[in-house]
């Protein structure tokens, strides 16, 4: 019996051997170890858990992986580009200008957005909401002829005869071979990267969490900003700069445009992905987290300064029939101005800001 | 060995059936083989005509006009009412959102909420809190996925959940000029109210039951005749003034109701 057994299991082992070897290809990783180590995805107190999807969980070497690739101009069609031109650490995932440049120079329609905790927005990406997912979102730079500009199957190409990358894709997905590797695995990876940058060590956290304090000028400015003092004016800042995130993810007018009608809009925003003619010249709430870094402002750039944005709400900004009525007109004193900048200040998280874990790693 | 191996195998079919059975068990027991479906439909209107945001205008007290740009409002501890008087939790929290009701088409679908495995049986009414909860009130969005009613609509200044909220704009000189912005956010624990909807109501195990409710937003502004929110006198309020707050709660009781 046992005789029987074991000439099975031989039969067994010397097919399955023979399968294998004609299966694998001269880029077979089968010999690299896949072991990966799951990472709990982060969690700020007082926003809703962050949503991964079940097919790509967050592990350290997907991580590891889409940062490289986040930061690696190989996705780029003249290798000269990558995410990290247009998102710098040090401007919290921005690049400091009105209109972001890419692929030979090439100059896009809007203003790079801040990564800071993107991994909590789950009601769209881009300013106008496109893309529904980190994944879905990381299609598109590659391809874009303003951006980087590289078609997608040389882009898998120059991954799969590449002498490192195969070896990471197979420690982040457990591919069998290099040829496995594939758009989908790369958006996944830098999807993966971009949900462990987490903004929650600013001055602010730190405030709410008993370990500093506001000073005088920063207070006043809390308190103006969530129109918490009957004393004080109120901006109604926070009703689409909701903390902890400062921002509702939602979409809006804020009257940066005068026009007509809706259809006037320069750049339809919102409405010019969904066709809703009520959405024309709405734009994603972006985050004020490290708004003091992510200079200029507005999805055009269109202003310089922090100021310059105060002023904008003060004026209640230009009517339109979708105008937010939110955004109405203030009546500001110079200090309660400079309050409410040295609030905006304490959203400057320079843990987020410094973190190894997020620089470019060549 | 031979005998070894029947018994192994007779183990085995033992081990089989006992797995069988507590499988048969288990789905026979499930929620849903003696549950239904429960679809609340709420369709807006301004008097008679039906609510839309932003697509239309609606003629006010005192000559003045309305637009909208968002109303909603939560229902929390829904249960539904057996003839005997007891009450069967169906729904902890429901947010109502009229947001995307922006045509004709739209407000006359209305807004549905989808409640499943609700036990099967004969029921006299809805019973349900308007707002939040005092007990949910004390949760924020941190305590949620993405996904979840109560994911939104927080003022954290205020620790506590926003329970209606109504966005537009108003025309005060009735001259087609619609630029006086409206905010009215409305929520505290004693802002909380709520209302039994009568209604004789029959589930049907693996069924889906339709009720139908009418919400008017006119009745959330005016009262009764002369007695309204005046918009040349407030425009705003985010629960600071508790007189207007209590107007407005009290006014939504009334303007929810069963078809």
């Amino acid at each position: 019996m046992i005789r029987v057994l074991l000439a099975i299991v031989c039969w067994f082992l010397f097919t399955w051997s023979i399968i294998q070897c004609h299966r694998a290809p001269s880029g077979s990783l089968s010999h690299i170890a896949y072991k990966p180590t799951f990472v709990a995805p982060a969690h700020i107190n007082g926003v809703p858990h962050m949503d991964v999807p079940s097919d790509n969980p967050l592990t350290a070497e997907g991580i590891a992986l889409g940062r490289m690739l986040f930061y690696d101009p190989i996705l780029s069609a003249d290798s000269t580009v990558f995410c990290g031109n247009c998102h710098q650490q040090q401007r919290a995932f921005t690049d400091g200008k009105a209109l972001s440049t890419g692929f030979a120079g090439r100059k896009g329609v809007r203003s790079a957005m801040s990564l800071a905790n993107i991994g909590f927005h789950h009601q769209g990406l881009f300013w106008d909401g496109r893309s529904p997912t980190l994944e879905a979102q990381a299609v598109h730079p590659v391809q874009d002829s303003v951006e980087m500009n590289l078609n997608w199957q040389l882009a898998e190409q120059r991954l799969q005869r590449h002498p490192v990358y195969p070896a990471w894709f197979r420690r982040a997905f457990g591919i069998q071979d290099s040829k496995d590797i594939t758009q989908h695995l790369v958006v996944k990876a830098l999807a993966q990267f971009q949900r462990t940058l987490i903004s929650r060590d600013a001055k602010y956290d730190q405030v709410r969490r008993g370990e500093a304090q506001f000073t005088e000028a920063e207070a006043r400015g809390y308190a103006i900003f969530f129109d918490t003092s009957s004393e004080l004016p109120h901006s109604e800042c926070g009703h689409c700069h909701l903390d902890p995130l400062f921002t509702t993810l939602e979409y809006h007018n804020n009257g940066i445009q005068q026009v007509n009608n809706l259809n006037d809009f320069s750049d339809k925003g919102r409405g010019g992905f969904n066709g809703n003619y009520y959405d024309n010249g709405k734009f994603k709430v972006p985050t004020l987290r490290n708004i003091a870094r992510t200079a200029p402002y507005m999805h055009d750039g269109r202003f310089k300064t922090l100021p310059e944005v105060l002023d904008h709400y003060i004026s209640g900004g230009h009517f339109a029939d979708n105008l937010s009525p939110n955004v109405r007109q203030l009546r500001f004193s110079e200090r309660d101005k400079q309050d409410l900048i040295a609030f905006l200040h304490t959203l400057t998280d320079s843990i987020f800001l410094n973190n190894p874990a997020f620089a470019n790693p060549f | 060995m031979k005998k070894k191996l029947t018994i192994l195998f007779a183990l085995s079919g033992l081990v089989f059936l006992f797995a069988t059975c507590n499988r048969t068990e288990t789905d026979c027991c499930t929620p849903g083989d003696d549950t239904g479906t429960l679809e609340l439909r709420f369709k807006g209107v301004f008097d008679d005509a039906p609510l839309m945001m932003y697509a239309a205008s609606y003629p006010y007290e005192a000559g003045m006009s309305l637009r909208l740009q968002l109303f909603l409002f939560y229902l929390s501890d829904m249960n539904l009412v057996e003839k005997n008087g007891k009450s069967i939790k169906i729904k902890d929290i429901e947010v109502v959102n009229f947001a995307n009701i922006q045509s004709e088409v739209a407000a006359n679908e209305g807004v549905t909420i989808r409640i499943n495995n609700v036990p099967a049986g004969k029921y006299s009414a809805l019973k349900t809190g308007i707002g939040v909860s005092s007990e949910l009130n004390k949760t924020n969005p941190g305590n949620y996925s993405a996904k979840h009613p109560l994911s939104d609509n927080y003022w954290s200044a205020a620790m506590g959940y926003i329970f209606t909220k109504m966005e537009g704009n108003a025309d005060l000189d009735n001259n087609g000029s619609f630029e006086t912005k409206l905010t009215f956010h409305i929520g505290a624990n004693s802002l909380y109210r709520s209302k039994s909807f009568d209604k004789e109501l029959v589930i049907n195990a693996k069924e889906t039951t339709q009720l139908d409710f009418v919400v008017d937003l006119r009745k959330l502004l005016v009262a009764s005749e002369g007695n309204f929110l005046d918009f040349r006198k407030t425009s705003i309020d985010h629960t600071t003034n508790m007189e207007i707050a209590s107007f407005i709660m009290n006014n939504l009781v009334n303007a929810i109701e069963v078809k």
